[in-house]
């Protein structure tokens, strides 16, 4: 009987080998579906992994690395904001620290968004919304305040309303750190 | 009424081979800073009474690829950890299940990852217009090789629950 058992185990885990495409391919990320889609630029260049394994391999550390940057990320823009609080109620001693670790925030965040922008794709997607759906539209927000945050910063020395540039500059790192900091919340959400 | 039908079954040496019709399996994880839930509805086997034997047998398999854990990136990161690219197939077979009132003591071969364990779960039985068996066990990771995920520096835990429900007819 045993014998039969397993025959059967292995004739229908024969039939049952399921199909290892990534799933609901339609749903990708317009960004990964560029990059890594059927006709995305990283297969017109062969460049990558040359296996599906090896490239989630590759996301899943690339996602890991994310991570650990956006933490980073975080708690250097936590500093930034504080800086930027005290400079605005007149201790311009903080320039220069604003101004350096406006460099290294930067560049911690913009690895950690290359980390995850440029990640292989996952190997199934789907319709509905989810934390993480949410985590990355969030993304969308906080990187256009990213981008702009230093030459908003820059802008305030040159402008002729120094108020308002300053007041632009403020509001778009306030909403830039809020965005994050609610994107790095959601992934903590179980669902 | 469960006696009553395996009475009947031993009383005329029948032998009933029914295939899984409906069935969920759930696998449960947990993480320090969350715990999530992995539903499958596509596992496919077969439950057998042997009346001479006075025994059954159950064989179970589902695709790691068909749980879905609601976000789509956990389900992808648990395919990577699972190597579900070279085992894509959790598998189970018994090898003795126990009949107490309507409750079984089934024990059996559970196959993940590559690598074989005995388990031994108990599961309530319903008997009524074929066979509806529900019940739980766990595994630890680590007993299948299985590397945890971390995530925010922290890894999930090793325990990972599973319940089960499963209606079987001829």
């Amino acid at each position: 009987m045993k014998n039969f058992i397993y025959i059967f185990a292995l004739i229908s885990f024969i039939q049952a080998q399921p199909e290892f495409e990534i799933q609901n391919k339609e749903y990708m990320p317009l960004h990964t579906k560029l990059l890594w889609g059927d006709h995305g630029f990283f297969r017109q260049i062969n460049f990558g992994p040359k296996t599906r394994k090896a490239e989630l391999k590759l996301r899943v550390k690339m996602l890991q690395n994310h991570q650990k940057f956006a933490l980073a990320s975080l708690g250097l823009l936590a500093y930034q904001s504080s800086l930027g609080y005290q400079m605005k109620e007149g201790d311009y001693s903080l320039r220069k620290n604003h101004r350096q670790f406006s460099k290294i925030a930067w560049g911690a965040y913009m690895t950690s968004a290359s980390l995850s922008y440029l990640a292989p794709p996952a190997q199934k997607y789907e319709k509905r919304v989810s934390s993480i759906k949410l985590h990355r539209w969030l993304s969308y927000v906080h990187f256009a305040g990213m981008m702009a945050v230093p030459f908003l910063g820059q802008n305030i020395a040159t402008s002729d309303n120094y108020d308002q540039a300053l007041a632009l500059h403020q509001n778009v790192a306030t909403i830039t750190f809020t965005s994050m900091s609610l994107s790095a919340l959601l992934t903590i959400l179980p669902y | 009424m469960n006696r009553f039908i395996l009475s009947l079954f031993i009383g005329f040496g029948f032998s009933q081979t029914m295939q899984l019709t409906t069935s969920e399996i759930n696998y449960h994880g947990s993480h320090p800073l969350h715990s999530w839930m992995g539903t499958s509805n596509e596992a496919v086997g077969q439950i057998t009474y042997d009346a001479n034997a006075n025994t059954g047998t159950a064989t179970v398999e589902v695709a790691l690829n068909s749980f879905d854990s609601r976000i789509s990136s956990r389900d992808s990161n648990m395919l990577y950890y699972t190597d579900a690219l070279d085992y894509p197939m959790v598998r189970f077979i018994s090898t003795s299940i126990e009949l107490y009132g309507d409750s079984l003591k089934i024990s059996g071969d559970l196959s993940f990852h590559g690598v074989t364990m005995n388990i031994t779960t108990v599961a309530s039985a319903n008997i009524d217009g074929g066979v509806k068996v529900a019940g739980s066990f766990a595994i630890e990771l680590s007993d299948y090789n299985v590397k945890r995920p971390t995530f925010l520096l922290m890894q999930i835990a090793n325990t990972i629950k599973i319940d089960y429900a499963f209606q079987a007819e001829e």
